[in-house]
């Protein structure tokens, strides 16, 4: 077998020469391989079909799980993957590599309970995030509130102070969000050092986040604003 | 130096004195603790649902394999080991459970979509299970062909009623019946069969190993004695647990060994971590609000082991405000996951105990550390 060296920690050593027993049958590791686990499984090894029928009783060589097809270059995926569903039953899905990775995913995040939880704790943070910085907001504007007071007696409409708050909450989300990135990237090295997962932060994950967090902002200050309703250029003398 | 009057509830006035405030600081504490509770939440429903079909079996102790630490690692036991275990004095019943959850493909029988069930089987006359629901319909898998189904197997294993057909494994299945167990984060389903039936759709599998041997005892026997008594009397390639153990094995597998299990892992830490420093910032900057009203206080003659113990006040109602809220918001986060997910989230008084003693504890600190500023606050001051 091959064995895989990204596999976690408790699947054991990971060196060529290894002899070890699966399902009861001795294997011995004459190779590597570089994969990692998925969420679910904590290691692989990468066998030939006679070891496969070996190691796993009920297995049949006549049934398989995938057949993987390579085209010949410069043919079109799609195009061969309509003609190859024209001619095959209905007994086998064709499906292009990218159909595949998205079923897989969709699989992972829409059936199985990880994705659901994985989604309810962004929507979470997400709200503590909101109500974070609307208390920050909401505090700041009410301990200004004579300076606010001050600017609408000189003449500035409402509008130009929501204008304002709204610049002060973009100002206070921009300033913690490389910090706050750093520190992600940090921890999630560590996470994948530990769960040896592929936890990447991809470029689109950034923009999520920080496309969620001007949402956080705009909905903070709007809300934020709703004080500025209280101020009174009469206050001032009060 | 004036005794302040006891019936002045200062503590209280102090917050209530600017309303809209509180009711953001306390929602914001109800947020933090919210977020606590879901994230311990998730990794509970890691690891607590694999436990619930524990709950369902009547065991006294278990017989494992050495080399398995869950229902996920398949490692069987020679059944000899039952019949040898059943010659211990204090043993009444060594019953075998079979497992299947990988090679048992489960055809949905709308979409015909073929997923993997968890499958467990037994011999029909074994009082295996506590349950009278499955108690009862357990007597119907005699026959060849049938399973009972778990209603509250995810949807996309289909709709299944008593009476339904479909095939396991390409070979047809007939449920007699229904019954309530739970899925966890691998197994999406489950199906009981007779060890008959077992065997005929799963004719690779060895009769003479089990996954997991079922001890029960005889009245009045101590389990802990019996234990000892099997560990003597059976070879190395058994091991010999309580269920405490067995599941605590599970649970620490689930937690510890599963990615799953990892990162719910540390989102409980940084979701602690965020959540306790919002209780500590929220309070400390409460405080430091009231500094001026609290100026005025010392400037009155009260002294500062006085005011500080307003301030803890202060911090302990604040706390609390936002805490009562926080839980029931986390039961309602707990009821809407297990509805969506399916998944077992147990909302312990131990788990709200704890939760609830860290949040607490974290504002009551934040209120000391706020006092120790508050000696920076000079009475003279106030005059500026």
């Amino acid at each position: 077998m091959l064995i895989d060296v990204h596999s976690k920690g408790e699947t054991g050593p990971t060196a060529v020469g290894l002899v070890t027993e699966i399902h009861g049958r001795r294997v011995t590791a004459v190779g590597e391989c570089r994969i990692g686990p998925g969420a679910l499984g904590s290691g692989l090894v990468v066998v030939g079909p006679h070891t496969f029928l070996k190691l796993a009783p009920g297995a049949v060589r006549d049934r398989i799980q995938l057949g993987l097809i390579r085209l010949r270059p410069g043919l079109d995926p799609a195009a061969a993957a309509a003609r190859l569903r024209g001619q095959l039953g209905a007994d086998v899905r064709v499906l292009t590599r990218a159909e595949v990775e998205e079923i897989d995913q969709g699989n992972f995040l829409e059936r199985r309970p990880v994705g659901i939880l994985f989604r309810i704790g962004v929507a979470l943070s997400f709200l503590v995030g909101s109500v974070t910085l609307y208390h920050i907001l909401a505090v700041e504007t009410s301990n200004r509130r004579g300076e606010y007071a001050t600017l609408l007696a000189l003449g500035h409409t409402r509008r130009a102070l929501v204008g304002v708050v709204v610049q002060m909450g973009l100002l206070y989300v921009s300033l913690s969000f490389l910090p706050a990135l750093l520190l992600a990237t940090g921890l999630l090295q560590l996470v994948g050092r530990v769960a040896r997962a592929p936890a990447l932060l991809e470029v689109r994950h950034v923009l999520l986040v920080g496309g969620l967090c001007v949402v956080m902002c705009a909905t903070a200050s709007v809300l934020a604003m709703r004080k500025l309703r209280a101020a009174n250029p009469a206050e001032l003398f009060g | 130096m004036i005794a302040p009057p006891r019936h002045v509830p200062l503590a209280w006035r102090l917050l209530a004195a600017d309303r809209p405030r509180l009711v953001i600081s306390g929602s914001r504490i109800a947020f933090a603790v919210v977020l606590m509770f879901s994230q311990v939440g998730f990794l509970a429903g890691v690891t607590e649902s694999a436990l619930h079909l524990f709950g369902a079996l009547r065991a006294d102790l278990y017989l494992a394999s050495p080399d398995r630490d869950s229902w996920e690692i398949d490692a069987e036991i020679p059944r000899a080991r039952l019949y040898q275990a059943r010659a211990v004095p204090g043993v009444a019943a060594a019953l075998p459970l079979y497992f299947e959850a990988h090679r048992s493909e489960w055809k949905n029988p709308q979409s015909h979509q073929e997923d993997a069930i968890r499958v467990l089987a037994f011999d029909v006359e074994d009082p295996l299970w506590d349950r009278p629901d499955v108690r009862d319909q357990v007597r119907r898998l005699g026959a060849a062909d049938t399973a009972l189904f778990d209603r509250q197997a995810r949807d996309f294993l289909g709709q299944v009623a008593e009476g339904s057909t479909t095939e396991l494994r390409q070979r047809r299945v007939r449920v007699v019946g229904l019954i309530d167990l739970g899925t966890d984060f691998r197994h999406d389903g489950t199906l009981l069969m007779s060890d008959d039936n077992f065997f005929h759709y799963f004719p690779e599998r060895r009769r003479d190993w089990c996954a997991v041997g079922v001890v029960q005892l005889c009245p009045g026997a101590s389990p802990a004695r019996v234990a000892e008594r099997l560990r003597q009397a059976l070879p190395g390639d058994v091991r010999v647990l309580t269920p405490a153990e067995f599941m605590a094995m599970e649970e620490r597998y689930w937690a510890r060994r599963t990615m799953a299990g990892l990162l719910f892992g540390f989102g409980v830490a940084v979701g602690v971590f965020i959540g306790t420093l919002s209780c500590f910032q929220i309070v400390a900057g409460t405080v430091q609000d009231a500094s001026v009203p609290l100026a005025t206080l010392q400037a009155m003659g009260y002294s500062r082991g006085q005011l500080r113990l307003v301030v803890v006040q202060l911090a302990a109602y604040l706390g609390l405000l936002g805490l009562l809220p926080g839980i029931a918001g986390g039961k309602v986060v707990y009821v809407l996951l297990q509805a969506g997910t399916g998944l077992t989230m147990n909302f312990t008084p131990g788990r709200v105990a704890r939760l609830s003693l860290l949040a607490l504890g974290m504002c009551v600190l934040a209120g000391l550390a706020a006092a120790r500023e508050l000696r920076k606050t000079d009475p003279a001051e106030l005059l500026r």
